[in-house]
């Protein structure tokens, strides 16, 4: 079957009217920039054509839920690009469900997150707040180049800093790790110290856990996290 | 009513819009045509025969061996196909019902059957023409050897549409469906061989006798005991496939 014939038979069997197809068919095709291959058939194209087909049926009828398994499987970088900017376009109008293995692309995508695991919905919230979740420690990376005792002095002084860990980086430069003790925010903090000692500062960062960190913790079982 | 239609034209088109459609019905053309002339020149010879241009064609076994055949290959894609491929399922996420589903394609595969059978109308003008004789082909029994013809054809296609919604293979539907042809056929045999006989077991037999009412039905005979069996034996067959369909909610 060609790209429009199947289109339009799809959306004339969930029940669209002769013109209402029609016009829909002409809008998904358009939204999956299907209209360059609209008389083609389905069975030649390329695995990304075909894929937008599948998605371009699923939007025919303008379903309010749109559950989508796996979006940009097997497709190049490029129809990955155009795949997650069609989805982004149909928030607001349609909720989607994307249910997928690449984290990032959740990450990209996704207004909330649930992270499931043997059948079990183990946390679901928004992609801040699990970062906020995980990273409630708020553990900060810098690299400063200062005499070791004197930075390890002024750290242990500082009573925000409740445990840190010093390594040698290249040249004068010191990678330090840093836990404040209530969560707050020790970049201000370092960058003051640095300026006031005139110490050379060039790295400053707090360390942001990736979904894949947040998504073994959830997913450990507690038991074995004790054993760590 | 819609998705009925939109399928329907659908089932359609996937014999019309390929070669299939084409082999077969110029396959059954060809075979019709040589069982025709074998006929002509085997049982009526140079002799003259009382009996309707009608009857003549069907007064041998190769052509319900013909029609046995064709059946299969009609109906064996119709589920086992779009179940292999997928489609089915993607088919059955739309809002149309199972029972639109499976009346869709057995519509398709009966329009299917009338329009393959419809080139052999031809071979009878053609015997008439040769025949000197006005009252050999008549519209009353034109029509009811029709009848027949369609109504066999409807028993016939729905089992095998029942084969084909049993499996994902198309050449397990196809088999499925020739055996369960050739069994009705040989239980015709049978009806044969028992007669005369006044035990029910006969009088059941006498139902599969198919060969029997299709020469009733040639000579212009309608009896309505057979037309509801044949009518019934469908909607049986039909409601049964429903069933194979709805069965994959019952887990």
């Amino acid at each position: 079957m060609r790209v429009r014939e199947y289109l339009k038979f799809r959306a004339r069997l969930k029940d669209l009217g002769l013109r209402r197809s029609r016009e829909r068919v002409d809008t998904v095709m358009e939204q999956c920039s299907l209209t360059d291959v609209s008389k083609r058939i389905i069975g030649q194209l390329s695995k990304g054509y075909r894929q937008r087909v599948g998605l371009a049926d699923a939007l025919v009828n303008e379903p309010e839920l749109i559950i989508l398994d796996e979006p940009t499987i097997g497709l190049d970088p490029h129809q990955i690009r155009s795949v997650r900017k069609l989805i982004k376009s149909l928030a607001g109008k349609h909720t989607v469900l994307i249910s997928t293995h690449i984290l990032p692309e959740a990450e990209m995508t996704c207004n909330r997150m649930l992270i499931m695991f043997g059948g079990k919905i183990l946390a679901a919230d928004t992609p801040d707040n699990l970062q906020r979740l995980m990273s409630g420690s708020g553990q900060v990376i810098t690299e400063i180049a200062a005499p070791l005792e004197i930075l390890c002095e002024c750290f242990a002084q500082m009573a925000e800093v409740e445990h840190y860990d010093v390594s040698p980086a290249d040249g004068e430069f010191f990678r330090c790790s840093l836990a404040p003790s209530n969560g707050m925010d020790l970049r201000p903090l370092i960058f003051a110290l640095a300026k006031e000692r005139g110490w050379h500062l060039r790295e400053l960062t707090r360390n942001r856990h990736s979904l894949e960190d947040i998504y073994v913790k959830v997913t450990r079982p507690p038991e074995e996290e004790e054993g760590v | 009513m819609r998705a009925y239609l939109t399928l329907t034209r659908h089932e359609l088109a996937s014999f019309f819009l390929s070669i299939t459609g084409y082999v077969i019905i110029a396959g059954l053309a060809l075979l019709v045509g040589l069982d025709l002339v074998l006929t002509l020149l085997n049982t009526v010879g140079t002799e003259p025969v009382s009996m309707p241009i009608t009857q003549l064609f069907f007064n041998n076994l190769l052509l319900w061996i013909i029609i046995v055949l064709t059946a299969p290959i009609i109906t064996m894609r119709l589920f086992a196909q779009e179940k292999a491929s997928g489609t089915f399922e993607t088919l059955t996420t739309t809002p149309v019902g199972d029972v639109q589903i499976v009346a869709a394609k057995f519509t398709a595969a009966v329009v299917f059957f009338v329009v393959m059978w419809l080139p052999t109308l031809a071979y009878l003008f053609i015997v008439q023409h040769f025949a000197n004789q006005p009252g050999a082909l008549d519209k009353g029994t034109l029509c009811s050897m029709y009848l027949g013809l369609f109504l066999a054809g409807c028993f016939i296609l729905s089992i095998g549409c029942f084969a084909s919604a049993l499996t994902k293979s198309q050449v397990v539907a196809g088999m499925l469906t020739l055996v369960a042809g050739i069994v009705i056929l040989m239980l015709n045999w049978l009806a044969q061989s028992v007669t005369p006989a006044i035990h029910w077991q006969a009088q059941l037999l006498s139902f599969f006798n198919l060969a029997q009412q299709m020469i009733d039905f040639t000579r212009g005979i309608l009896d309505t005991r057979v037309i509801v069996f044949y009518v019934s034996v469908t909607f049986f067959f039909l409601f049964l496939t429903l069933r194979v369909i709805e069965s994959r909610r019952w887990k």
